[in-house]
């Protein structure tokens, strides 16, 4: 796919459309409520520094992205996930996403070292770092840990919008970085699980290949539990009140519902696939509601 | 003044420490069953599979590691309980 020439016409005309396919927009849409959220959590923005950190923040997940496909782009031609991304479909050359997605993190770099601080600077460059060498290059194609490791770089953006209105770091910073790190496994094993022959085809060893479907659901048990713990955590420390507490509460009863929802449908020899799409659909909608919790929570109460 | 006690929330130090200490416990039970189950499912894996096969101490490694921010964050919590 690869070596299919490309139409200009067909190219022209679709490049704004797959340069922003490159950024992977939906994905990137709960990264930046995690990163913003913790923003109002931190302290009172400026509306200009939250354009910014949206802005740079965006620019520097949608480089990774872009930067992940070009890496990825043997296993993007083999996966029918995937297979209808830029370069397997002969819209784009590799080397211009390279380019693409190197440009945005460069100029996301620059951004926020000159408008915001150096600290989120270094903290979003980080989580590309992360991104791109440790999960991608890396972990992807080598061990079933890879979401859970490479899941790091996802929790980068609370600690940018963090420090991008304190300028340091702190405990409850920290929190929201682990809630993210703990969120990731029972998020992207639900979809592991569903995709399992997609995945083997592309030979990349997601956790349902190496330690089967059973083991798979134990562990998106055990690091709910951990999750749990930890978004309760600040409320014990006094970050947050009572509404974020009611909320998180909630929130993740839901999540645990739906998680052990699976390992019992399939404990029980019953399909699991349609708890599995609710767990994968609903964690995306929990993450975002457990960080707008924290922003409301100290809006009202500061 | 009163609409701010409902919002905010405020635990006798007893309290505080036990649900702290209870949190720390819950999670030291979670990720050993976490760590065992790598020792539990790598020896039955296929010797055909068509995925790689990870080396046992990289991926005890991998889980492990993560421990670090647990201990870091728990540390942190405990310094900023209202005690």
């Amino acid at each position: 796919m690869t070596g299919v020439a490309l139409d200009p016409k067909k190219a022209e005309a679709s490049l704004p459309r797959d340069l922003i396919a490159l950024t992977k927009p939906r994905i990137i849409s709960l990264l930046l409520v995690t990163a913003v959220a913790p923003m109002y959590a931190a302290g009172s923005p400026s509306l200009l520094t939250v354009l910014l950190v949206t802005i740079g923040g965006y620019l520097m997940a949608g480089g990774a992205n872009a930067v992940n496909m070009y890496l990825d782009r043997d296993i993007d031609d083999v996966m029918a996930r995937t297979r209808l991304r830029p370069i397997p479909s002969g819209r784009m050359s590799p080397i211009q996403v390279l380019a693409f997605g190197v440009a945005c993190a460069v100029f996301a770099t620059w951004m926020l070292a000159q408008f915001v601080n150096v600290l989120s600077a270094g903290l979003a460059l980080a989580g590309f770092y992360f991104y791109v060498f440790i999960y991608t290059r890396w972990l992807k194609r080598s061990s079933p840990q890879n979401i859970v490791i490479g899941g790091a770089a996802g929790a980068f953006p609370p600690l940018v919008g963090w420090a991008a209105v304190t300028g340091t770091l702190d405990v409850t910073a920290l929190c929201m970085f682990l809630i993210v790190f703990y969120w990731t496994p029972p998020h992207f094993w639900a979809l592991a699980l569903l995709k399992q022959v997609d995945y083997g085809r592309a030979k990349v060893p997601m956790a349902p290949l190496v330690w089967g479907e059973r083991e798979t659901m134990h562990q998106m048990v055990w690091y709910t539990v951990i999750l749990i713990v930890l978004t309760l955590l600040p409320v014990l420390f006094g970050s947050f009140g009572t509404l974020y507490l009611l909320s998180a509460v909630v929130l993740n009863a839901l999540l645990m519902g739906g998680v052990l929802k699976v390992l019992f449908a399939a404990r029980a020899s019953k399909p699991w696939i349609a708890p599995a799409w609710w767990v994968y659909k609903y964690s995306l909608l929990y993450l975002a509601l457990l960080f707008l919790a924290m922003a409301v929570d100290r809006a009202i109460t500061r | 003044m009163a609409m701010t006690s409902l919002l905010t929330i405020s635990l006798p130090p007893a309290v505080v420490t036990a649900l702290f200490w209870s949190a720390v416990v819950v999670c030291v039970i979670a990720q050993v069953f976490i760590l065992r189950a790598v020792f539990r499912t790598l020896p039955i894996l296929p010797s055909s599979s068509q995925v790689p096969t990870p080396h046992r101490l990289t991926e005890i490694l991998w889980v492990v590691l993560p421990v670090g921010g647990l201990v870091a964050v728990f540390i942190g919590a405990y310094r900023a309980l209202p005690l």
